[in-house]
């Protein structure tokens, strides 16, 4: 489950209609969803709200260790008038499943964005402040996310811990997306890394075309390939890495059921990933994995699904989710999110079953509250 | 003075040897995996393979400081050019950008796709061709247990191979790595693991602390050895029992040659009867007489049958810093008292060979003061009884209980001599009727004509001031045999003649070298448990004074 927070910068994309799906990162967010999901571990408790359209605090408190927990707060320039309480939340706006990918949109023109007054423009750029203070281990967590261009977002995020070589670090990035294609460089100063990302769709260019063109019954199967690559160079250490990955995915417009395939390549570390995910229905999901690496000739294969319970079959309204994954390496994780009233739970467990002196590895339930 | 290592339980293919290494490497495994592990290394460390090799470490004596039955103090110089070689397994992160996001903070991570993906490469590293040369300062304190110390960096070169030899980058990186964590082993982590292990074998509220059985303290046991050669050095005789041939361990702890013993016979009837005859103890010297004046020539180098090499590299310092804190119970507060002696002492011998002596500097006449000076006939009451011959036997030579601790007194202005004055220490009761305890007083400077036996002596000017050590022996094994006994009290006054000489400033004008070599036979059967070579390296620059 997502946290508030998490959910309160989604609402700041969506408001500042900035696209994370278009994203070299986000290429296996449905494989990741189904099969990397993480489980909670002891209890959890968060307290959040919005208290002003720009302004939300959110509070934690766990019992992992002793007493641990987190104060949040979080500002944001543009009102967000898309956070929704806990109780009257979409549970698929705080949850990860299979994403559904929509047409690209082409970015805005920046005309648009421009607000004149008396001859002189007063339009700022919309930003967003977050900090997070850990306790007792008083590790902080600082970002800073600013809307330059509608094309453009640059973000910084920062941790500071006195247990970190140099105090913390701080990475810096810059994002484009045009639609066509998305472009990310950031900069580290742990070990002074550098990297670029960048994907690009195959296909129709939503800048050329900003609608698709109308179906035609003969069409062959709706969908969009994409590609993209990623490198990264760290400076100090002198170590690099990189990855390129394909996604086919199928759009809204698709007759048969949404699907999802991507591969993966490591080509320095001989590493390969291939997902294969499907949606049968509105309430469920499977997805399934294969890792191998051709050097050390290590595989993978791991299984993971999400089943959607509706608490009422005629209003199209969803009561939670179960999600359970099972793979060799990593072992069994179940996960049920769901409402109760007011609260948000989320309750799962790690199993792993070659391990016969510590078969559950970690138990949890967490628990949300948001105004 | 070299040690003698009895390395063949370790090459021959026997039960007790592969039990050594099965317990060795279970011990390395554990060390090794013991202390958080970097990163990179993904997997438990095993140790495949270990072999010492055939060929033994080089230990030689430098010095001894300190010397008593439950401490020790010394300086050792350590080299080893065998073939030992040591084989560790274990699995790397052979991709930098997934042991780069272990270390970092998640949040500011920069999330890779799958750049990031665990390539884990099962590594096996082969140490071997270690060169060691080294300088060892060990002491040992029951107290507070073996210090050991390398007074440089040991490890003079040392071959890393692994699987990635084909690689020259991460052979490279592998090769100085290796080095620089067995620099730190060595300088580091051995002298504190000693320390740990030696404070759980004699310190009893240390190993309470830690819960373990106490080993019994025997003050015999852990420096108990014999003239084989079981041990390793000193301190791998206290922790590594295994190094240590169990049959050795309950014979006495002393064998002496009959040759030795007829020498020292010989020395001993030169004293009574006032013989010129002076036998000498070859490749023993001391090393402040020797090297104190720089290039100063000593009496050493007498009779002449000794070649004619340079004995300034040979030759070594008691070390003086550190010592007056040592305590004060010891076997040897029974002090001797000086023995009827002649020139047949012979003590540097400057005068018998004059010849021989190319680098002498002003020689100085030193008389024996075979008769006992006021002072110290004053400060020991002890000592009025006419001394009888040293030939009784002894169950033990060990300090006789009740005796005051005190030092010589220190003669400040020669003292000529009187008529003999034979003094006796009255033995203990407790122990067997040992009592012949003889002392030796030096003087100087002595007006040659005043003595009995006088002397050609060159020695360096010291300032008195200065504190010297005084040696002991660590007289802990009764024997019935007389020559032993004799053998053990002969060079208990061997020592006893070092502290004085130390006291009047290491102003010796030498000595019987057979004196010297039993000497450090006595320390090595008695005290080390080791056996000693008479073979003697050359000293490094930094112990030439």
């Amino acid at each position: 489950m997502l946290t508030y927070m998490d959910y309160v910068q989604n609402a700041f994309f969506q408001a500042t209609s900035w696209n994370p799906d278009n994203s070299y990162v986000n290429l296996t967010a449905t494989a990741r969803a189904l099969l990397d999901f993480p489980t909670p571990r002891g209890l959890k408790m968060n307290i959040s709200s919005l208290s002003t359209p720009k302004f939300g605090t959110s509070y934690a408190l766990g019992n992992l260790g002793v007493v641990d927990g987190s104060v949040s707060y979080l500002y944001s320039s543009l009102p967000l008038h898309n956070v929704r309480r806990s109780a009257e939340v979409d549970l698929h706006d705080v949850t990860t499943g299979y994403r559904q990918l929509a047409e690209l949109r082409p970015p805005d023109d920046e005309r648009f964005w421009e607000v004149w007054k008396g001859g002189l423009r007063v339009d700022g750029r919309n930003a967003l402040l977050f900090g997070r203070m850990y306790l007792p281990t008083s590790t902080l967590e600082a970002l800073y996310l600013r809307r330059v261009k509608p094309t453009t977002q640059f973000r910084i995020t920062a941790v500071s811990d006195g247990r970190l070589k140099s105090g913390g670090t701080i990475m810096a990035m810059m994002q484009h997306d045009f639609g066509k294609w998305s472009g990310e460089y950031l900069y580290s100063t742990d070990g002074a890394l550098i990297g670029a990302r960048g994907l690009y769709n195959f296909g129709r260019d939503p800048r050329k075309q900003p609608n698709p063109p109308p179906r035609t019954s003969d069409e062959k199967a709706i969908g969009r390939f994409s590609m993209g690559a990623e490198f990264y160079y760290g400076i100090l250490n002198k170590s690099a890495g990189m990855s390129t990955a394909l996604r086919y995915t199928t759009l809204p417009t698709h007759p048969n059921a949404p699907t999802t395939m991507t591969l993966t390549l490591t080509p320095l570390m001989g590493s390969m990933s291939a997902t294969y995910a499907i949606k049968a229905g509105d309430a469920a999901a499977f997805c399934s994995r294969f890792d191998f690496n051709m050097y050390s000739y290590e595989s993978d294969l791991s299984l993971g699904c999400e089943i959607w319970r509706r608490e009422d079959v005629e209003k199209e309204d969803f009561a939670g989710v179960l999600k359970a994954r099972v793979s060799q390496t990593s072992g069994i994780g179940l996960l049920w999110e769901g409402r109760l009233k007011h609260l948000l739970f989320s309750v799962g467990a790690a199993i792993d079953l070659r391990r016969k002196d510590q078969l559950v590895r970690a138990v949890g339930l967490e628990l949300q509250y948001s105004s | 003075m070299a040690f003698n290592f009895n390395w063949t339980p370790l090459t021959t293919s026997n039960t007790s040897s592969s039990a050594f290494y099965s317990h060795a490497k279970s011990l390395l495994t554990a060390a090794l995996n013991k202390s958080q592990k970097p990163p990179i290394i993904v997997d438990d460390i095993f140790v495949e393979e270990l072999n010492l090799g055939q060929s033994a470490p080089e230990l030689e004596i430098l010095e001894i400081g300190d010397l008593a039955e439950d401490r020790f103090r010394g300086i050792f110089r350590m080299s080893y050019d065998g073939d030992a070689f040591l084989t560790l397994r274990t699995k790397v992160q052979a991709n930098p950008l997934n042991t780069y996001l272990s270390t970092t903070p998640s949040y500011t991570s920069p999330m890779p796709l799958a750049a990031s993906s665990p390539l884990t490469i099962p590594l096996q590293i082969t140490l071997s061709q270690f060169r060691l040369s080294g300088f060892i300062i060990l002491v040992f304190s029951k107290a507070k247990g073996i210090t050991l110390v390398f007074r440089n960096d040991p490890l003079e070169s040392l071959k890393v191979s692994s699987t990635f030899d084909t690689i020259p980058f991460i052979k490279d990186y592998l090769q100085k790595e290796i080095e620089r964590q067995v620099r730190g082993l060595f300088q580091e982590e051995l002298p504190v693991a000693v320390h740990r292990l030696s404070l759980r074998l004699w310190n009893p509220e240390y190993a309470a602390s830690l819960g373990l059985d106490v080993h019994d303290p025997d003050p015999s046991s852990p420096i108990d050895g014999s003239e084989d050669g079981s041990g390793d050095d000193a301190k791998a005789a206290f922790t590594n029992p295994l190094l240590s041939p169990s049959d050795n361990s309950d014979t006495p702890s002393i064998v002496f040659s009959q040759k030795n013993l007829a020498a020292l016979k010989g020395l001993s009837e030169s004293q009574k009867t006032l013989s010129m005859r002076t036998l000498d103890i070859p490749d023993a010297v001391f090393r402040a007489w020797a090297s104190g004046g720089g290039s100063s020539s000593t009496g050493w180098e007498k009779n002449g049958d000794v070649p004619s090499t340079p004995i300034g590299p040979q030759t070594y310092t008691f070390s003086d810093s550190g010592e007056a804190t040592s305590s004060a119970a010891s076997i040897s507060s029974s002090r001797p008292s000086l023995a009827p002696s002649s020139s047949s002492m012979s003590l540097g011998g400057g005068t018998s060979t004059p010849s021989t002596r190319t680098r002498g500097k002003k020689k100085k006449h030193r008389v024996v003061n075979l008769r006992p000076t006021k002072e110290s006939s004053d400060s020991d009451p002890a000592a009025n009884k006419p001394t009888s011959l040293p030939t009784q036997t002894t169950t033990s030579s060990s300090s006789p209980a009740g005796q005051k601790e005190e030092d010589l007194p220190t003669p400040r202005a020669p003292t000529f001599p009187t008529p003999p004055q034979p003094q006796l220490i009255p033995s203990t009761p407790t122990t067997s009727a040992f009592s012949q305890e003889q002392k030796i007083v030096f003087e100087s400077p002595v007006s040659p004509t005043s003595s009995i036996a006088t002397e050609n002596i060159t020695y360096p000017p010291t300032s008195p001031s200065h504190h010297r050590p005084q040696l002991r022996a660590a007289l802990a094994n009764p024997s019935g045999i007389l020559e032993q006994a004799f053998v053990k009290k002969l060079a208990h006054e061997m020592q006893k003649r070092i502290e004085e000489e130390r006291m009047k400033r290491g102003v010796m004008g030498g000595a019987n070298r057979k004196m010297w070599c039993e000497v450090e036979r006595e320390l090595a059967g008695v005290g080390l448990g080791i056996g000693m070579g008479m073979g003697m390296g050359m000293a490094p620059p930094a112990y030439r004074q």
